[in-house]
């Protein structure tokens, strides 16, 4: 249970790191998705399970605070959990190269879905040319780096918890 | 059979139950009830005008509740705009009233006099010396001649400020009361005694040629005697503040305080001789 709730507390800092990051470190006035990959990262090491449903808690928040259609985040974000999950035991996650691709793909599958609804629901598109070009390459770029991040912060959590066969 | 089935399948399972609630957010269409929360909320951490006037447009997916906090802080807003608007109209009618009495007083001093008023406002003041001369902005086209005396109005009362000297067609050089080259004949208003005032290049003027029988106080008023061709008789020039005796033989010395603050002319008036 301890384990889920520091999953919890993950998604929640990585949520505000990556609205801390498009104020403070952006290109061109787009961010990487964060959340994103922090969600590949539980679903390839987690399974489908934690994937989906983290991925779903994770899109809520980020409709709450997205321009796009309220709900769109959350349908992305949880295929995109149940997806990697579904891929967790057939694609090395700690090859980079396996990282930085399916977060290129997955953020342009993502892009792809909120320009949908959005042309769908609003009758008018929400993403700009900067979106489909900069945050995907951005994104995959920094994606080995959040997975080497996030291995390093699950270690020291197995560490503190001392129950490493629990988790 | 069907209890080994959903086991098997739990993951899609879970993914088909929470993609209908993603589509139900979609179908329900909450996002403009979301956005106007969120505005709401953006509105809490600051009060901006333009939120607001987003929040009450989209008044119906808000409750009563949250749309009095906003309509309440925009009215509080509003009012204390207007508040400072009324807070610097009155500031300006008692500028206006100002300058009415000032106006005024200049109006009755005109009605005694053979002179045209021209006004002027002070551009600069000598870069050298504050207490030498200052630049106003009218000239010869606004029917400015040289050595035409200078008066201003400081708190209610006509002072002396100087002469003009260097006439262009725009702006106009006027030497100050305080500058050692201008001296101006004057007399004690008390007693009627004529003597000479003369600047030093400080903040005081000096009154000279004053005979030693002259009986001269402190707190006595100093003003133009109209010897001369330039000053008209009776423009107070200032207030004497020493006295100085013994020093010569037939003549007093006295320091005079201008009525003028040389760092508080803005507008002067120019006297101009009527023909």
């Amino acid at each position: 249970m301890r384990f889920y709730l520091v999953l919890g507390i993950l998604i929640l800092v990585s949520f505000v790191l990556q609205l801390l990051w498009v104020q403070y470190l952006p290109i061109f006035g787009i961010g990487p998705q964060i959340l994103l990959v922090v969600i590949i990262y539980f679903a390839l090491n987690y399974g489908p399970i934690i994937g989906e449903i983290y991925g779903f808690i994770s899109g809520l928040f980020l409709d709450i605070f997205s321009i796009s259609v309220f709900g769109t985040q959350c349908f992305i974000f949880t295929i995109i959990g149940y997806i990697n999950g579904m891929m967790s035991n057939r694609v090395d996650e700690k090859n980079i190269r396996v990282q930085c691709i399916l977060s290129l793909l997955e953020t342009y599958f993502q892009i792809g879905i909120v320009y949908l609804f959005s042309k769908i629901f609003l009758s008018d598109s929400i993403i700009s040319y900067k979106d489909i070009i900069i945050a995907p390459i951005y994104t995959s770029v920094l994606a080995p780096g959040i997975f080497r991040i996030m291995d390093l912060i699950i270690l020291r959590i197995k560490k503190w918890f001392g129950k490493t066969n629990q988790i | 059979m069907k209890w080994k089935y959903i086991p098997e399948h739990k993951p899609t399972l879970i993914l088909i139950i929470l993609l209908c609630i993603s589509i139900s957010l979609l179908a329900f269409n909450l996002t403009k009830k979301i956005w106007t929360l969120r505005y709401f909320v953006y509105y809490v951490f600051n009060p901006v005008p333009e939120l607001a006037l987003k929040i009450i447009d989209n008044s119906k997916y808000l409750s009563e509740n949250l749309l009095s906090i906003v309509k309440l802080k925009e009215e509080n807003r509003e009012l204390k705009e207007r508040l400072n608007k009324l807070l610097f109209m009155e500031t300006e009618y008692n500028e206006v009233i100002t300058e009415n009495k000032r106006l005024k007083e200049l109006l009755e001093l005109k009605k005694g006099l053979t002179y045209d008023i021209i006004s002027a406002r002070v551009i600069s003041h000598d870069p050298f010396n504050w207490f030498r001369a200052i630049t106003i902005d009218k000239g010869h086209k606004d029917g400015i001649v040289v050595d035409a005396p200078v008066v201003t109005v400081i708190d209610y009362q006509i002072a002396l400020v100087g002469k003009t000297v260097i006439v262009d067609e725009n702006t106009t050089r006027i030497l100050l009361l305080t500058d050692t080259l201008l001296a101006v004949p004057a007399k004690v208003l008390r007693t009627g005694d004529n003597c000479l005032i003369q600047g030093n290049g400080t903040p005081k003027l000096i009154l000279d040629y004053l005979l030693q029988e002259s009986v001269i106080n402190i707190g006595d008023e100093i003003v133009t005697s109209g010897i001369g061709e330039i000053y008209p008789s009776g423009i107070p020039i200032g207030i004497v503040t020493d006295i100085k005796t013994g020093e010569e033989e037939y003549f007093k010395h006295a320091i005079v305080k201008p009525k003028v603050a040389i760092n508080r002319i803005s507008e002067v008036f120019i006297l101009k001789k009527v023909k």
